[in-house]
């Protein structure tokens, strides 16, 4: 039987989803913008909705997490730490694989080579990659100044 | 780091359910407390022992 505080997190982690795809399809839908749209409104309006989407999915799961107990909760930190960190290490192999033409090598015409697909490759890519390793290091630092 | 909470939870005649629910916990963690998973906070750890009304170390003691 699941129980009461697991049940009422997992509440909250499906408000959050749902929450989210509301908002960016709720966007859609008011704007009509279609993926060939490539302007200044599209580009500020669905980066703002994004925003708002993660500003609220975080919200909800900071509720989730404060729903659960320490031991899950110590359960989600050790899942988060190793298993996100495993999964950044194991991503630079794909990173590797694709930037040097794998996709390319597997299915030759479905993926071209050129050099502005590969910039948009690594962009995409570091983003990834780039933005949780610079919250590991700035929740590290934030811990070092506050815990002294 | 070894610990009494089965022994002092059968005692009482008490469930994992009931020990979890009188200290706002999960089930499962009582569980894998009491077969040494998982070592407590100190804030669960002082809980606990007030809930038993016994000192820590009666109840955790390290390996």
């Amino acid at each position: 039987m699941v129980e009461r505080r697991t049940f009422t997190a997992w509440k909250y982690i499906l408000a959050a989803w749902g929450g989210a795809a509301a908002i960016l399809f709720g966007v859609r839908k008011l704007t009509g913008f279609s993926s060939a749209d490539v302007g200044t409104d599209r580009v500020m309006i669905v980066t703002l909705a994004t925003l708002v989407a993660i500003a609220w999915t975080y919200w909800m799961a900071a509720l989730a997490f404060r729903r659960l107990d320490e031991f899950q909760q110590e359960a989600g930190k050790f899942a988060w730490y190793w298993g996100g960190s495993l999964g950044i290490a194991v991503s630079a192999v794909g990173y590797m694989f694709i930037g040097q033409g794998g996709l390319h090598w597997l299915d030759p015409a479905h993926f071209g080579l050129g050099k502005e697909l590969f910039r948009a490759f690594q962009i995409g890519y570091l983003l990834g990659i780039g933005c949780p390793m610079a919250g590991f290091i700035a929740m590290r630092l934030w811990w070092q100044a506050t815990k002294r | 780091m070894k610990n009494r909470l089965k022994v002092l939870r059968a005692e009482r005649d008490w469930s994992q359910a009931d020990l979890a629910e009188r200290l706002d916990v999960s089930r499962q963690s009582i569980n894998a407390i009491e077969t040494g998973k998982y070592d407590p906070s100190l804030p669960l750890a002082f809980r606990i022992a007030r809930l038993f009304a016994m000192p820590i170390e009666t109840i955790f003691q390290d390996d």
